[in-house]
């Protein structure tokens, strides 16, 4: 009898969840789906939003006597409405299929609307059925000529710039941050001291192109940093190492190095001298000398010259974006909560305001050590 | 009441008759004895008998031989000095008599002897042994069960020389009167398992029993069961190792195929071809059975789900793919796969029903060209033709086409589901099948051991790895067995004592 009873309970429970779940009210075969893959916000000062989708066109197109495959194209809807849904919904009405969103990969802001605000997009991820495995990214101008962009060699440019570049597996370019969409509305729930960060996609011609990072303060875009100071962005958060550096050798005159970047293992802190918080780096470098022009490594002197040189000038790169960012009152790397770690009941670290006031003249201490691990001569 | 025969051949002629019935083939051939010129009456049934021997050994030996010392007492004596047949035996009732020659031997009736004398004289046309149509391989013995039960039965005795090897003899059917055979090893199999199925065998209450799949359904007594509860093979060298594994074995007369129990559902995975390949080779194999298994019950109910309502399980480019192959179709995912399903089981039932050389030919028509049309005509989608197609040649890698047709019927079920509720619906549909499987037993052994309930030991004998012989020393827990241990006396000590190899 017990069992009898624990049978029928199994057998409500699933087909609770049944019900739930997807069902026949749910069916929509897959070509009457218009997938978006990107979609770009703008805002113009008329308080007008304006969306731009990109959707991936299915279907075939005659071709003299019989029917080929045409290459699969994007097709463009842009829509305009006095809140991001409002036009998002005009842009559902244009389109002949039912808007998808399940493969919505990048998500463009435009300038002026970052400036103004990224709480006004915050229900796209909130109420929108918009996957976390989707990207966010800063249009230099406006999104909606970035989600025009074309991208050489793919069909759909959301795949270009999620697979081929964003997604790392294509590319070794070390300036390409990447900017998780779960990640850029959900940054402050782990910890209100730290900002957002989320990589520029421009357009090179007609071309899409990764033109560095974007900071914001408060949810404001405040800067967009070049792409050098993304790629050692890229170095201190520990995402991605691969890059290329270069330094002049001190005291070997016209002596120039190139050392390519393997691993690094960096360490931020922060420490407290009395009321100021400094920020310490501590980063050990290994790669392969690439180039030596001007002087041969005959000895290990020579080598720890050089080693020296590369150190030096890694240093003041790191030094550089942190004043940087500094200056723009951002703090992307999260010093503020390194802080609170070390000092959790201290004043300045309750508030990201309070935080801001000491980050942004707090002294960098940072001292990088570069080894060679291919340095071209048997030791 | 039973009709005893008496010694006036007329009489006892007449009894014999009427327990025959009207059937008009079977033979009367009325002699007299040289010896005490007696009259005698043989019947016999065209066709079953061997004539030759009947011929010189009875009815020449009857009609020339004279007994010097007269007429012996007895009917028995007079088989015994007269004829040159081993098989003989008296019967004195006359439905006994009849069925001895329903079941091929022939009668002698002599004037003034009570009874009948029933000689083994049995003999028809049967096919001779040959490799198993249905369960072909590449390696290990190439010959399978013929319709004749002791032939069958001498195939396992010729590869199992143990005392230990008990065969039962049952009569099953009310009508047929089919010989079965139940067979076990004494000192290895469970004995409580043997009494479970003998007396299931002996309880069965039918007319005809015509094949022994048909003696299966009767013997588990399961009405509303897709997945078969006793194993079925026409190799001798399976029922070997099932019978060495301490399980039962069940034959019948007029049947190639040999019942074995209990087994588990990965029993039915296990091909002859696994125990003569090297373990790594085996575990691939029985991998890629696995696979097939789930992509013939899943292929088509998942391209439903993720067609019609989870898209987003696939990646960007694929979905992106499908939906550019699915634009245009007028027909639905679910519909897409119900047409080329049935066309498919179509094609299957005509290639099993015609010929081969005609079969091979329908398969073309089937296969190549109505596919082919139908997605030039864009009546389908190509991608559903390639799941329909290995969906079909996944039920085709698992040994013996019954497991096959069941996975195939299994598939029907879970593309309702997929219909209904999408991908949920399959994960959901096949949860409620595996936690009915695990429910399940056979003869007491439950369906998905070693996995459920877990037996590690018996997982790393023979489950989806096949142990390597050497170290394959322990027997299977899952089957209860009285001894557990493969190995016996060393032999290697007797070699080289110089005795016995």
């Amino acid at each position: 009898m017990e069992r009898r009873r624990g049978l029928v309970g199994v057998a409500w429970l699933l087909a609770a969840v049944l019900l739930v779940v997807t069902g026949c009210w749910d069916a929509r075969p897959i070509e009457q789906r218009a997938f978006v893959v990107m979609i770009g916000f703008d805002w113009d000062p008329e308080a007008q939003y304006r969306v731009t989708l990109q959707v991936q066109r299915a279907g075939y197109e005659a071709q003299g006597s019989g029917r080929q495959r045409a290459a699969p194209m994007a097709q463009i809807v842009v829509s305009e409405g006095q809140t991001p849904r409002k036009a998002l919904e005009h842009a559902r009405d244009r389109l002949a299929r039912e808007l998808d969103t399940t493969f919505l990969e990048l998500t463009v802001i435009g300038r002026t609307l970052a400036e103004r605000n990224l709480d006004e997009l915050d229900w796209v991820v909130r109420t929108f059925r918009v996957p976390v495995s989707g990207y966010v990214a800063v249009a230099p101008a406006d999104a909606e000529s970035v989600v025009r962009g074309k991208a050489p060699g793919y069909g759909i440019p959301a795949q270009f710039a999620f697979f081929g570049q964003m997604g790392g597996v294509f590319t070794r370019s070390a300036a390409i941050v990447s900017g998780p969409m779960w990640m850029m509305f959900n940054r402050n729930f782990f910890t209100p001291l730290e900002d957002n960060f989320a990589p520029v996609l421009g357009l090179q011609g007609e071309d899409l192109d990764w033109q560095g990072l974007a900071v914001f303060k408060e949810h404001r875009l405040v800067g967009m940093l070049s792409e050098t100071d993304a790629a050692h962005f890229n170095l201190l958060s520990g995402s991605r190492a691969e890059m290329v550096v270069g330094a002049k050798v001190p005291g070997r005159e016209g002596a120039q190095a190139t050392l390519y970047l393997q691993t690094v293992s960096v360490r931020r802190k922060v420490v407290w001298q009395g009321d100021r918080p400094v920020i310490q780096v501590r980063a050990v470098a290994r790669g392969d000398l690439q180039e030596l022009i001007g002087m041969r490594l005959w000895s290990p002197a020579d080598e720890e010259a050089v080693e020296g040189a590369l150190a030096g000038a890694l240093a003041t790169r790191i030094k550089g974006l942190i004043a940087r960012l500094q200056e723009l009152e951002s703090d992307p790397l999260g010093f503020g909560e390194l802080a609170r770690q070390a000092a959790p009941y201290r004043r300045e670290v309750q508030s990201g305001e309070a935080w801001r006031e000491v980050y942004r003249d707090a002294p960098v201490d940072v001292l990088v050590t570069v080894r060679m691990v291919a340095p071209g001569y048997m030791k | 009441m039973a009709h005893t025969l008496p010694p006036a051949l007329t009489k006892s002629e007449q009894a014999l008759r009427k327990a025959l019935g009207a059937s008009e083939d079977i033979l009367f051939t009325r002699l007299t004895l040289r010896t005490g010129g007696r009259n005698a009456l043989l019947a016999s049934i065209e066709g079953m008998v061997n004539r030759e021997a009947l011929q010189e050994q009875v009815i020449e030996a009857l009609l020339r031989t004279d007994l010097p010392g007269g007429l012996p007492p007895t009917l028995t004596d007079l088989g015994r000095q007269l004829l040159h047949l081993v098989e003989q035996t008296e019967e004195c009732q006359a439905a006994k008599a009849a069925e001895a020659i329903f079941r091929g031997d022939a009668v002698l009736l002599v004037d003034g002897y009570a009874g009948a004398l029933v000689l083994g004289t049995l003999k028809w046309d049967e096919r001779p042994v040959q490799s198993a149509p249905s369960e072909t391989g590449l390696r290990g013995p190439r010959d399978g069960f013929v319709e004749r039960l002791t032939t069958n039965i001498s195939l396992i005795r010729r590869r199992l020389n143990d005392p230990n090897l008990v065969v039962r003899f049952f009569r099953v059917g009310t009508r047929s009167k089919t010989r079965v055979a139940v067979l076990h090893m004494a000192d290895i199999t469970n004995e409580r398992l043997v009494k479970e199925i003998e007396q299931r065998v002996a309880a069965i209450d039918y007319d005809g029993i015509l094949d022994a799949s048909q003696l299966r359904e009767l013997l588990t007594g399961q009405v509303y069961t897709l997945f078969p509860k006793t194993g079925s093979t026409e190799r001798p060298d399976l029922v070997v190792e099932a019978l060495l594994a301490g399980k039962v074995a069940v034959l019948a007369d007029n049947s190639p195929f040999a019942l074995t129990a209990p087994i588990t559902l990965g029993d039915t995975f296990w091909a002859a071809d696994d125990y003569y390949t090297v373990p790594v080779v085996t575990l691939m194999m029985r991998l890629v059975r696995f696979i097939g298994a789930f992509a013939t019950a899943l292929m088509s109910p998942l391209y439903i789900g993720i067609m019609t309502f989870n898209p987003g399980l696939v990646r960007t480019d694929l979905a992106i793919y499908f939906a550019r192959e699915r634009s245009g179709i007028p027909l639905t995912p679910a519909l897409e796969v119900l047409f080329l399903e049935v066309m498919m089981e179509v094609l299957h039932e005509a290639t099993v029903r015609l010929p081969t050389k005609v079969g091979s030919a329908a398969t073309v028509v089937g296969g190549l060209i109505i596919g082919q049309a139908a997605v030039e005509a864009r009546l389908v989608s190509g991608i559903v033709v390639i799941v329909v197609a290995i969906s079909a040649l996944g039920s085709f890698t698992i040994p013996g086409q019954e497991m096959g047709q069941v996975w195939r019927a299994t598939k029907w079920v879970l593309i309702l589901a997929a219909t209904t509720l999408g991908v949920y619906g399959v994960f959901g549909a096949s949860f409620v099948l595996f936690s009915w499987l695990a429910s399940q037993d056979s003869f007491g052994t439950p369906y998905l051991a070693p996995i459920a309930p877990l037996i590690p030991r018996d997982l790393l004998v023979d489950s989806v790895l096949r142990q390597h012989w050497s170290l394959f020393s322990r027997r299977e827990r899952t089957y209860r067995t009285k001894d557990d241990d493969r190995t016996g006396e060393p032999q290697l000590k007797k070699y080289l004592d110089g005795g016995e190899r």
